[in-house]
């Protein structure tokens, strides 16, 4: 690559880390980053330098900040056995779209839920229920005399 | 007891009726942190962890109105608050998911219960449960799968 070339490629930088913060093009841009990276020569790191990491991004604030999983309490050493079976036994990984799906059923499919939050005063958790629309319908039909209850749809068009 | 409303991003986000002079506010609005938990009678749950806001946008509110809220918030003869439309103490509560875990039956009840018994006499853990952990990471690629989608 000739030094006009590599001039000019500082001021497409912020262009493609501009894109980044935009889901869109997430998949089509982050592998071509890595392709920069690996080739930059040091003049061009120091630029890429000044741009703030992908993760202090606000739109990746909460989606790249993972804690990694650490045991903060023990009271046993089982050595190379599994010290707890049930987990291990009953864990299963299958693909994102499964997992999400499978739960997004699985909460559809409830009349009613706890929801629990937390007053920031005293930090008591404090829960109530909540019942599911759809499938409270039939139970609040049953028993309040409502001559109709609308049927939502969200922007995503999920029907509840 | 309010009824959720609806589900947003590919059903990940919930969305639930309040009233915005219940306790519920009170703690959202001091601490922004929720679980939702689901249970059922064959022992399958879900826990959502998530963050919550409350929106009193009139628009969002008027999309999502149900009659069915008068009978939560009644109606105190003011011609204000009527549980209508209308009632400035209808709000919604967004929970966006951070994480999840659930577990599903694996096999039938029996099937399980069989399962339990042979753990108990031959200390061997049952294997019942589809044991599943929605990550951090996993809620990312989901939102943004759906994004794409839009």
């Amino acid at each position: 690559m000739s030094n006009k070339a590599l001039s000019s490629l500082p001021s497409l930088l912020p262009n493609i880390r501009s894109n980044l913060g935009r889901g869109r093009h997430n998949f089509i841009v982050a592998p071509c980053t890595t392709n920069i990276r690996l080739t930059t020569p040091p003049l061009l790191r120091a630029t890429n330098s000044i741009h703030p990491p992908r993760s202090s991004s606000p739109q990746f604030k909460h989606q790249f900040t993972t804690l990694a999983p650490k045991m903060s309490f023990t009271n046993a050493n089982t050595g190379s056995k599994d010290a707890d079976p049930y987990t291990s036994k009953n864990s299963e990984n299958p693909s994102i779209e499964r997992k999400v799906e499978d739960l997004v059923e699985f909460v559809s499919n409830e009349k009613f839920g706890m929801m629990t939050t937390r007053d920031g005063k005293s930090g008591a958790l404090v829960s109530r229920c909540m019942a599911i629309a759809g499938k409270v319908r039939s139970y609040m039909s049953k028993y309040l005399p409502f001559p109709h209850i609308s049927t939502y749809q969200s922007q995503y068009g999920m029907i509840c | 007891m309010f009824p959720s409303i609806a589900q947003e991003n590919g059903g990940i986000d919930l969305l639930f009726h309040t009233n915005t002079e219940s306790g519920k506010t009170d703690d959202i609005d001091s601490d922004s942190h929720i679980n939702i938990s689901f249970y059922n009678g064959t022992g399958e749950w879900a826990s959502i962890s998530g963050r919550a806001s409350i929106i009193t946008d009139r628009e969002l509110v008027k999309k999502h109105y149900s009659p069915a809220l008068k009978a939560w918030l009644g109606d105190l003869g003011d011609g204000k608050h009527d549980g209508g439309p209308e009632d400035p103490r209808i709000g919604i509560i967004r929970v966006e998911t951070v994480t999840a875990t659930y577990a599903l039956a694996r096999g039938t009840k029996a099937g399980g219960f069989v399962e339990l018994a042979k753990g108990v006499v031959t200390g061997s853990a049952p294997k019942v449960n589809k044991l599943r952990e929605v990550t951090q990471q996993d809620v990312a690629t989901w939102r943004q799968s759906k994004q794409l989608v839009q």
